[in-house]
């Protein structure tokens, strides 16, 4: 089963009710890559749909602290399809930052 | 522990987060060269006031990994910047960012740029630090005299999408 970890920062726990991270399973799909679009899907099932559009339109999203490209100009549901994670990776969404 | 040094191996480099209180003499001796004819200091400070609404504190959060390597980055694009192969402007840096609770007129973030001449001290100063407020995974949250709080996004933020 893969296990991902997921943490928020910033203005992206408003819609965590506060809470700063989370170890989501997933089922085991031996013909389905682990994607993007999957792990998301899950965080706006628990937190909302505007959890998920806030990521779409204000967020980085990093995998192992590194940045991803994502293309934004598809439709919500399918943010992420084409960019897969592995059991053990961690995601990191970056709200608009607030330093200083 | 109370303070996260960034992992660079260069000695001009002192960037560090922390939850203890910022002490701008401590990063303008490091800051000081025996090559530059100055240190340029940038302190920020909790100001009292958003708006009418009035502040009593920031609250400061970040990835802290990826934050003290965006610093580094920083830091060595702005040495990029500003020297050449034969004339060295920029000698140390030293970037300090406090995480937890910053009551009012206390520091949040200091920069300490040695430099050559002025000239270089002002622009380097400057550029680096909207580059930090553009990039840095910081979150600042400001917390209201009515007790209510806010999560605030800096004007520039530019993080990679």
């Amino acid at each position: 089963m893969p296990r991902i970890k997921v943490e928020y920062f910033g203005p992206a726990k408003k819609f965590t009710d506060g809470k700063s991270g989370d170890v989501v399973d997933f089922a085991r799909d031996s013909k389905h890559s682990l994607t993007l679009q999957l792990v998301l899907s899950k965080l706006s099932d628990l937190y909302g749909i505007k959890f998920g559009e806030f990521i779409a339109e204000s967020c980085g999203i990093a995998l192992n602290e590194e940045y991803l490209t994502v293309d934004r100009g598809v439709p919500l549901g399918e943010l992420g399809s084409n960019i897969e994670i592995a059991d053990g990776d961690e995601i990191v969404l970056i709200p608009p930052v607030s330093s200083g | 522990m109370s303070r996260w040094y960034a992992k660079t191996n260069n000695p001009d480099y002192k960037i560090f987060l922390t939850t203890e209180k910022l002490k701008g003499e401590e990063m303008i001796e490091f800051a000081k060269s025996p090559e530059a004819g100055d240190v340029v200091y940038f302190g920020g400070t909790t100001r009292n006031s958003f708006r009418d609404k009035e502040v009593v504190s920031l609250s400061y959060e970040a990835h802290k990994g990826m934050a003290l390597k965006t610093l580094v980055s920083l830091a060595d694009q702005c040495m990029a910047k500003f020297n050449t192969a034969t004339d060295r402007k920029i000698h140390k840096i030293a970037i300090a960012h406090r995480l937890g609770r910053v009551p009012t007129m206390e520091e949040s973030v200091i920069i300490a740029i040695s430099t050559s001449h002025r000239e270089e001290g002002w622009q380097s100063s400057s550029w680096l630090l909207d580059r930090i407020k553009e990039r840095a995974e910081i979150w600042k949250q400001e917390e209201y005299s009515d007790g209510s709080e806010s999560w605030k996004e800096n004007e520039g933020s530019n993080v990679p999408k």
